[in-house]
């Protein structure tokens, strides 16, 4: 039996604007399919990167559904030297996983140096500041959505 | 950053993604995040 390690670190949520047209787009049981599952990874007591479900390149997917797929950014152990906070970047919710040709594009290098640059929290100053600032939520807040 | 940094590239290995991902990272490059009102504002349960 493989070995989960625990986690003291609180676990935060971003969505981007993207994620949340998404979000916008699908009926109400993928909802509340979607916020469950986020809901329960940052409940669990091991970190978010044990719920990765596949990688591209340097996305993490995760499953809330059979064919629903959240494409994200998972962080962890932040600040760095005094780790307390997990996040979850959720940068776009797919609910069908069937895609046409045209639906596609390259993740190019670029894309990929951009994105570990700016989820790269080593020289923010103030981690707290920087979840408010983007509207980084919690446990309460994913609950409260479900209610 | 804009949508031309970010999207161009023609590499054969470089793996395919929804569109959509693209736009979620410019979005988080430009500090566009959705807020929990804005969340609670389009849920239909």
């Amino acid at each position: 039996m493989s070995e989960v390690p625990l986690s003291d670190e609180e676990t935060k949520v971003i969505f981007t604007e993207q994620a949340r047209s998404n979000l916008a787009a699908l009926d109400g049981t993928k909802q509340s399919k979607v916020i469950n599952c986020l809901l329960d990874i940052v409940r669990a007591e091991a970190d978010p990167s044990n719920y990765i479900y596949e990688q591209i390149a340097n996305i993490d997917v995760l499953r809330y559904s059979d064919p629903g797929r959240l494409y994200t950014k998972v962080v962890t152990h932040i600040p760095e030297g005094n780790s307390t906070y997990h996040i979850i970047y959720v940068l776009y919710i797919d609910s069908e996983h069937d895609y046409n040709d045209s639906d596609l594009a390259k993740f190019s290098s670029r894309a990929q140096g951009v994105l570990d640059i700016i989820t790269d929290l080593s020289s923010v100053p103030d981690v707290e500041r920087y979840l408010d600032n983007n509207d980084a939520l919690g446990e309460s807040d994913l609950a409260e959505l479900l209610t | 950053m804009s949508t031309e940094n970010v999207q161009d590239g023609d590499e054969q290995d470089e793996p395919e993604i929804p569109e959509g991902v693209l736009q979620g990272i410019e979005d988080l490059a430009d500090g566009e995040t959705a807020s929990k009102d804005d969340l609670e504002s389009v849920l239909k349960f």
